[in-house]
């Protein structure tokens, strides 16, 4: 009896864990496709450090780079990237591939209300 | 293209430049120096390739932050040898080869984090064979301004040492090593394991502008940031303090130790 409520106790404290951790970081996507980054205006709440998951759907790799976030990842093709950003204040934080920059850009715009994730 | 490579270069080229520069002005004979400097490109290039070889393989640690663990280790183990080396020998005097084995090993882990992501970039496009022609005259201006850099900074440094203001280059080394170890608390913090003081404390990107030139040159000499938060300049400033004090403390040592024999 004692073991089965130990049991649910564990269970009931993970899945608590498990639950604070998704709600302590948001997470955001970013897709790499065509060397072209979707969407290119991502919107993140400002004041809360966010996950952004980033995927490579090309066929060759990239490099994710920020100087406003100051943040530089690659991107291999078929993978998902994690980085963590912030807690930033509001403003537009610009980010490139380091490979296509011509193509490959786009923005993270920090505003103070959750809006929505992308234009 | 052309331009992208240009700054490639500026980018992971260029602070291996500097660094030959610091290293043969403070610790290697001028004999010793053309030898030091085809021992260390040799390691250099032969260590970034075969981490490029492994880089997909590398990234998979740790749940996908393998490079940037690779980053942090090979940074502060590079960093560390050169302190070790420092106390270990004399600095105040050039020394023979043996020296800087150590020196060697650390500026290789040190540089290795700069040349496999522009090696990568290189393997990309020249095995796409895409704008070839461009790729090879960026590369080649990239690498010509690394180079003249190179050598009018290595001349600089010379003189002066010569013109005993050595305490100026240990300084200027000091701020160099830690704008390289300073990155560490910004890659700590995108993967979530540094948590505190990851807000930018001020931003100075419309005086200086990192994706400048003037911003690569500044970043590559010490660590510069538009917008640093308060971890980056803590780790900066304590690693300056440090290698600065250490250098110094041998330094002291040497002059004593020369004067009393």
């Amino acid at each position: 009896m004692i073991e089965v409520g130990l049991k649910q106790i564990i269970l009931a404290l993970l899945l608590l864990s498990h639950e604070l951790a998704v709600a302590k970081n948001a997470e955001f996507y970013i897709t790499l496709e065509k060397n072209t980054f979707s969407p290119p205006r991502l919107h993140i709440p400002a004041d809360k450090k966010v996950r952004i998951i980033i995927t490579n759907l090309d066929n060759e790799p990239e490099e994710f780079d920020s100087f406003d976030l100051n943040r530089e990842k690659v991107l291999f093709p078929g993978k998902k990237s994690v980085i963590y950003v912030g807690p930033l204040k509001p403003g537009i934080y610009e980010y490139f591939g380091e490979f296509h920059p011509n193509t490959a850009k786009g923005s993270i715009i920090v505003k103070l209300k959750e809006s929505n994730n992308a234009d | 293209m052309l331009t992208n490579s240009i700054i490639l270069f500026l980018r992971d080229l260029l602070p291996v430049f500097i660094m030959l520069a610091y290293l043969q002005a403070l610790f290697i004979s001028p004999p010793q120096q053309l030898r030091f400097t085809v021992v260390l490109s040799s390691f250099v290039i032969f260590f970034s390739t075969v981490v490029l070889i492994f880089y997909e393989n590398i990234s998979e640690i740790s749940e996908g932050n393998g490079l940037e663990w690779f980053k942090i280790v090979s940074l502060l183990i590079g960093l560390a040898l050169i302190w070790v080396a420092i106390l270990n020998n004399k600095v105040s005097q050039y020394q023979a080869f043996t020296l800087p084995i150590l020196i060697i090993i650390g500026a290789v882990l040190i540089s290795s984090t700069h040349l496999s992501s522009l090696l990568l970039f290189l393997n990309i496009y020249f095995s796409n064979q895409q704008s070839v022609l461009e790729l090879s005259i960026g590369c080649a201006i990239g690498f010509g301004i690394s180079l003249s850099f190179y050598f009018i900074f290595a001349f600089v440094l010379h003189e002066l040492v010569s013109m005993q203001a050595k305490g100026l280059v240990y300084a200027l080394f000091a701020l160099f090593m830690a704008g390289q170890v300073g990155i560490v608390a910004n890659l700590l913090q995108q993967i979530d394991l540094l948590t505190v003081g990851v807000t930018a404390l001020f931003d100075v990107t419309d005086w200086i502008n990192e994706s400048t030139e003037y911003g690569y040159l500044l970043k590559a000499l010490f660590g510069f940031e538009a917008s640093p938060t308060a971890a980056y300049l803590t780790l900066l400033s304590s690693t300056f303090t440090l290698t600065f004090i250490i250098l110094m403390r041998q330094k002291r040592y040497d002059t004593a130790g020369a004067y009393n024999e």
